[in-house]
């Protein structure tokens, strides 16, 4: 036992001994007793061979692939595409718009990504609406554009919206142009779908002693720091931020922009009969749409103030005109009845025309059949003038241009709730 | 044991022990003694030494004490940029603004810098001067979204030439940093010029106290590039920006700050403001020798870019802004970025540069 | 007389020094000269290995832009025959420059399994380890280079492994050697080499001006395995050469045509087993040398006292022309004494029993459909962020070609490819790359990882053909995916606050990322101008630099996933998006 033990010490020790060491035990030692020159010539080959494999490491090195590092693709031709960004469209997304807005935006807008060979301004025009780009162009830089549709129109306008849609509102675009100084200019661009709609929506919001401009086209009037329009089916708002010269200059530029940029329309067939045969001014000349002197029935009426602007009354010459002469007839029957259930008969004119006088006014209003028109006074002070008005307003229609007379038509029916016409 | 022994041993008396055994003994104890003395000593030690480290005040030497988490708190040593920043003294009988229009840089460099003074009211011999250019992206100089480096390169020739003992050359990229100084030519301008290029590895960043600013009192920048360093230049492109509206001189030192910065886009305006605070510059250069005027700061087409053979010099990184604002990237008349304003109102520099003494020349 | 090793003395160095070159160079005792001692074969297969080790660790090292300019990044994937035979079978093709493994696969067929023992770094690797660690005494190296029959093992493997090939699954980058080191320096080491290095010797970082320390899915476990499989040294000497290396088995298996081999030459040998203290093969030189498993090291030829061994051309076997007996010591061959007691002395094909390889190739037959129809692979589920770099083939070629050397993850300067997780791909797309735009992102005008990639996983592209410009316009830029809003977490669709850093660092031209100015009065008063963004999905391109920069950056408002990418055709988006060109 005892030696078995000394053994295991003795052995214990010397592989103690051993364990000692960091590295290896016998590392290079070797038990080989011959040695021949011919392996240090195969050596010394092996390793003429690697020397060999450096320098074709090291050649490859300096030799780049040049496409590796050719940075001409980066700079060469324009975007894959070929679309490009039309700077100023933006717009507001599409959650703004309320309801229905989406498909309406989508089926008005381009859907496709343009081509490479498309224009790029249709992208852009779809935005800006009717707004000329000329806009822009002035002193006053050009804000963002907004689009509005009749259903979500009450965002931007809450509570006059009603009003516009009572024309036919199609779409409305507003832009607020800023200066560098603060002052701005909002402008709003009503697309009313027909001229008389425009012109209605213009006159409807005219004080009566506000003068309009009538010219080539457009009917106009300037109001301190704010401005109106009307041309084609377009009616616009100008409203400046201050009454400063800067602004009031800038509507006018403004207006003079819009005034000759959009386009016009072919005017109403009522303002042959009340211009050019009864000799009244064009910017006493009105339209309403729906609803005249309040008569539910009333609906695509032309109105004439006969008025002088400073004077107590309120005399209106109207004229509708209808599909054919029962149409007619009856609209004149609608409007006696209307005009007698707010006062009393009050005999008829030497023409056989009804009149009626109204219980608190004291004024004399009547309405009469004539083939496929309508024609009527509305608050003449007299009978007699209620006449007068009524003999011309006949002859004026007999002596209409045959031209005149077919492209007399009713407007289509206003549908419930005031959509597109 | 058997029971024999056992009798056997009781019967037997045991030898009294002699006197040399028991001085054996004593000595033994003596030992023994020491010993314990030692083992003792060590082990107060030990324990003393435990309950000074875990009990003594914090403020004793050698104490770990930490009563309520402080101490354990990460702090990092902030640093600070000189006092006044790396300005020269004002000098009023020169121009502020210096514009120079042509094709050889050098020399519009040079025409430039002679209208605020002339170089070596900048640079002196012995300065060691950062020059920080825009390497945000890896992209060809020629799409413009990159300082130029044949800019790069004269500005280095210049400052060398004025004296500099070491010219160091710094930025931060958006994308990879190896790539971008590479692809945008400037690690080629650098070293053929002689200048030295840092990398920003992450041990060359430190946190940088800019008191008074309202975003960025103290957050990490690239600290390595300014260690020894007196004088700094800033060199930009001009470049359209969707959300600044313009990136230029002043936006230019973004480029130094670390850490998280892309959430300072949610006032972009007041950390350009900040930047303007944080670092007051030698003197800025423009580089307008391409203008960038759509689809920046990246770019990325040969269609956005368009030539400007301009160079501006100024001490006021705003005017020199403004400056391009108006005459390169045209848009005089529309309203500047507000961060012209927001710095202006801290005393950083000019916006109006029409007020200013502006110098312009034309080199070939 | 007796040397003394340098490593062993502790005595002054100096002096240690000077008395071991003086051993060395004195003349050998059979009166060859010092040279033919000091600079032996072995000694030249010392240089070998050190050179190639080297060099394959230079070549990682220079897998970098600013270094990379013609470099053979991935010179020693293109040596590797069993990658190119692999790739041959799953494809049908030899991509670029795998031809170059010829030249290994010639030298194999002359000599043996050369590769293995002179040429190969992870061997390199393993015997370095297994020779500094090693503690044993003479009697346990020879016992611990025996041959066991777990060494049959890498033969299963290889079959299994190329079976699968056969149908489209390429798995031998799992344990081929050159990819499983390759991955691990790139993913493991490198990563640590950079960080421990000091400031002073950042020029020869493997990463420099890395702004941030590079990160890797799984890099621990490739660490761990790495050391796991280099510390079995300690256990058996080149564990994994002789138990797991499938190219080892696939070099074995074409070394039995093997014209040169070693020869023991039963007059001299005394079967003492010295032979065997340093065989790196275990390839049992001692008595029938098995030549699927011999390296060529020449250790044998070093440690035999009766120089009975020799390394020679197409040696025929003996044992038949011995007369005499054997056992009773009367056995004498061309006219000399037989002294050893083992006559074989070759046995030439891989020591596999037939029923064996049979089971191989049913193990082979069964993994393929084990691992193709797990989820995470297939056209009907894949993972949307499975992104594969730019130029990859589509997903069923790309697992054909894919050996997840990691030369692209290597190669990449912005971190975003990363080695795929057992989740992301199953275990057929283990290690294989994906990008992770939360560490990186795609640089618009880079492709270095097209430039790397030996088999052709990711195909060769310039930079017109990635970016779509010069001759591809027709075809559009290679899209790696589809970017997508999470309106809930963008600060200014739903926190009314000004951001829009996605649209400012969108590389392409126009921009993919617009937006609609809006300018709101927030709820504490204040008026801000908000720049809300939306994609314009026909010029994203999926570089993903948007989600790196989106400052959301737990769950990033803005994200790309793998759909709308252009390399495959079931996986586009738009109407009219294109796939890669391959139209006719």
């Amino acid at each position: 036992m005892t030696n078995r033990v000394e053994a295991r010490e003795q052995s214990g020790r010397k592989a103690g001994a051993s364990d000692e060491r960091v590295f290896v035990r016998d590392g290079l030692r070797s038990y080989r007793r011959t040695y021949r020159r011919q392996e240090v010539y195969w050596g010394a080959a092996i390793v003429a061979g690697l020397l060999g494999v450096l320098l074709w490491v090291r050649h490859k090195g300096q030799h780049p692939d040049p496409s590796l590092y050719d940075m001409s693709a980066a700079l060469s031709g324009a975007a894959p595409t070929g679309a490009q960004v039309v700077v100023g469209a933006e717009r507001t997304p599409l959650a703004d718009r309320g309801p229905g807005a989406a498909v309406q935006e989508a089926s008005r807008a381009n859907p496709a990504p343009a081509p490479a060979d498309a224009p790029a301004d249709t992208a852009g025009a779809a935005e800006r609406g009717p707004l000329p780009p000329e806009l822009a162009a002035g002193a006053f830089r050009e804000g963002k554009i907004g689009a509005y549709t009749p259903d979500n129109l009450y965002v931007k306008i809450d509570g006059r919206a009603e009003y516009y849609l009572g024309f036919g509102l199609k779409s409305m675009h507003s832009v607020t142009l800023e200066s560098s100084s603060g002052a701005s200019v909002e402008i709003e661009l009503y697309d009313l779908g027909a001229a008389r709609n425009a012109l209605g929506c213009y006159n409807g919001e005219r004080a009566p002693g506000a003068e309009s401009t009538v010219e080539s086209g457009s009917t106009f009037r300037f109001d301190r720091n704010a401005a109106f329009l009307t041309r084609g089916p377009y009616y616009a708002r100008f409203v400046g931020s201050d009454e400063t010269p800067e602004v009031v200059a800038e509507v006018q530029r403004l207006v003079e922009i819009l005034r000759t940029k959009l386009p016009s329309e072919e005017r109403p067939w009522a303002f042959d009969l009340f211009v050019d045969q009864l000799k009244l001014p064009a910017s006493q000349v009105s339209y309403a749409r729906e609803n005249a002197f309040s008569f539910g029935f009333a609906h695509d009426v032309y109105k004439v103030s006969l008025s002088a602007a400073d004077s107590q009354d309120n005399m209106e010459a109207f004229v509708a005109v209808k599909a054919d002469a029962a149409g007619a007839s009856s609209m004149a029957k609608q409007f006696q009845d209307g005009f007698r259930s707010l006062g009393a008969a009050a005999g008829q004119t030497p023409a056989g025309v009804p009149l009626f006088k109204d219980e608190f006014l004291g004024s004399f209003s009547g309405a009469t059949a004539s083939e496929r028109w309508v024609i009527g006074v509305n608050s003449a002070p007299s009978a007699e003038r209620a006449h007068q008005v009524l003999q011309q307003l006949e002859q004026g229609l007999h002596a209409l241009p045959e031209a005149v007379r077919v492209k007399a038509q009713p407007a289509p029916e206003p549908a419930k709730g005031g959509e597109n016409e | 044991m058997s029971n024999e022994r056992r009798r056997a041993r009781q019967v037997e008396p045991t030898p009294e022990p002699s006197a040399q055994d028991l001085e054996q003994q004593r000595d033994h104890q003596r030992i023994e003694r020491r010993a314990l003395l030692k083992g003792a000593l060590g082990l107060g030690g030990a324990v003393a030494a435990a309950g000074w480290v875990s009990l003594a005040p914090s403020s004793w030497p050698l104490s770990l004490r930490d009563p309520d988490g402080e101490r354990g708190k990460p702090t990092a040593a902030v640093r600070s940029l000189p006092e006044g920043g790396f300005r020269v003294p004002d000098a009023p009988s020169v121009a502020d603004l210096g514009v120079a229009h042509g094709t050889q840089l050098k020399p519009m460099l040079l025409a430039a810098l002679d209208a605020l003074g002339g170089v070596g009211r900048f640079i002196q011999r012995g300065d060691v001067v950062v020059i920080k250019p825009n390497v945000a992206f890896e992209r060809p100089a020629a799409l413009g979204a990159t300082t130029n480096p044949e800019v790069l390169t004269a500005l280095i020739e210049i400052v060398r030439e004025a004296g500099a003992k070491e010219i160091r050359v710094a930025d931060n990229p958006i994308e990879s940093p190896s790539s971008c100084f590479v692809r945008s030519g400037i690690q080629a301008a650098t070293q053929a010029a002689g200048a030295r290029l840092f990398l920003p590895t992450p041990e060359e960043f430190a946190l940088l106290g800019t008191p008074g600013a309202t975003w960025i009192e103290r957050w990490p920048f690239f600290w390595g590039p300014f260690v020894g360093a007196n004088k700094v230049i800033g060199v930009s492109p001009i470049k359209d920006h969707n959300l600044c509206r313009a990136s230029m001189t002043t936006k230019n030192w973004y480029g130094l700050l670390g850490g998280r910065r892309n959430q300072f886009h949610q006032d972009i305006h007041g950390i350009i403001a900040d930047l303007a605070l944080m670092l007051r510059p030698t003197f800025v250069v423009l580089d307008a020798t391409r203008v960038l005027f759509r689809s920046g700061p990246t770019g990325g087409s040969l269609g956005d870019v368009k030539p400007g053979h301009t160079v501006v010099v100024s001490r006021d990184s705003l005017a020199a802004d403004a400056y391009g604002w108006d005459n390169l990237l045209e848009r005089q008349g529309e309203a500047l970025p507000a961060y012209f304003a927001k710095s202006a109102a801290r005393q950083l520099g000019q916006p109006e540069w029409r007020k200013l003494a502006l110098r312009e020349v034309n080199i070939g | 007389m007796k040397r003394l090793p340098v490593l062993q003395s502790v005595q002054s160095a100096p002096r240690a020094i000077a008395l071991a070159a003086q051993n060395a160079t004195k003349p050998n005792r059979d009166g060859s000269p010092w040279y033919a001692r000091v600079f032996r074969l072995t000694t030249t297969r010392i240089i070998t290995q050190a050179f190639c080790f080297g060099l394959f660790i230079f070549l990682l090292w220079v897998t970098w832009f600013s270094r990379l300019g013609g470099y053979p990044a991935s010179l020693f994937l293109e040596l590797d025959p069993l990658v190119t035979f692999a790739t041959a079978v799953s494809t049908h093709t030899v991509y670029r420059w795998l031809w170059r493994s010829l030249w290994i696969l010639v030298p194999t067929l002359v000599l043996g399994r050369v590769f293995c023992g002179w040429i190969c770094p992870y061997g390199t690797l393993h015997q370095f380890i297994g020779w500094v660690f090693n503690i044993r005494r003479n009697k346990d190296n020879i016992s611990v280079n025996a041959y066991r029959p777990i060494f049959q093992f890498k033969y299963y493997l290889l079959v299994v492994f190329l079976i699968l090939s056969a149908f489209g699954a390429l798995q031998i980058g799992l344990l081929d050697p050159i990819c499983l080191l390759t991955r691990s320096v790139a993913t493991a080491i490198q990563p640590a080499f950079d960080t421990a290095l000091p400031d002073a010797l950042a020029g020869i970082a493997a990463r420099p001006g890395a702004p941030h320390p590079r990160v890797f899915a799984g890099a621990w476990f490739i660490g761990f395995l790495l050391i796991g499989l280099v510390g079995m040294n300690l256990v058996i000497p080149r564990f994994f050469c002789r138990v797991l290396c499938p190219l080892g088995a696939f070099l074995g298996t074409l070394s039995r045509f093997a014209l040169l081999r070693i020869d023991r030459d039963l007059t001299r040998c005394t079967d003492c087993n010295l032979c065997m203290r340093h065989c790196e093969g275990a390839s049992d030189p001692q008595e029938a040398l098995r030549k699927s498993e011999c390296f060529v090291c020449f250790n044998c030829i070093d440690d035999c006292p009766e120089d009975a061994l020799a390394f020679r051309l197409a040696p025929v076997p003996v044992h038949e022309q011995i007369i005499g007996s054997l056992k009773e010591g009367t056995a004498r061959l061309f006219g000399r004494k037989v002294i050893s007691k083992l006559p074989e002395t070759v046995l030439a094909p891989p020591d596999v029993p037939r029923r064996r390889w049979v089971f191989a190739g049913i193990a082979g037959l069964l993994a393929f459909p084990f691992l193709r129809f797990s989820k995470a692979v297939n056209a009907r589920s894949y993972s949307a962020k499975a992104i594969r770099p730019p130029g990859s083939v589509s997903e069923p070629e790309f697992l054909e070609r894919c050996i997840k050397c990691d030369q692209c993850i290597n190669v990449c300067p912005t971190n975003v490819l990363q080695p795929s997780t057992l989740a992301e791909g199953g275990l057929e797309g283990l290690w294989t790359p994906v990008m992770d735009f939360r560490t990186g992102f795609c640089q618009l005008n880079c492709t270095l990882c097209s430039e790397v990639c030996p088999t052709g996983a990711i195909q060769k592209i310039d930079l017109a053909r990635k970016l779509g410009k010069e001759a591809h316009v027709e075809a559009g830029p290679i899209r790696l995916g589809t970017a997508f809003f999470n309106r809930g977490r963008c600060l200014p669709w739903a926190m009314e606050t000004p951001c829009v850093v996605c649209e400012e660092v969108c590389p392409t031209s126009p921009k993919a990322i617009g937006t609609y100015k809006q300018e709101i009065t927030r709820w504490d008063g204040k008026k801000v101008l908000l720049n809300q963004p939306y994609m314009r999905p026909e010029l994203c391109i999926g570089c993903g630099i948007c989600e790196h920069e989106c400052p959301v950056q737990d769950d990033p408002a803005v994200y790309v996933t793998a759909i709308g990418e252009s390399r495959s055709k079931d996986r586009s988006l738009l109407l009219g998006s294109r796939e890669t060109p391959t139209k006719t």
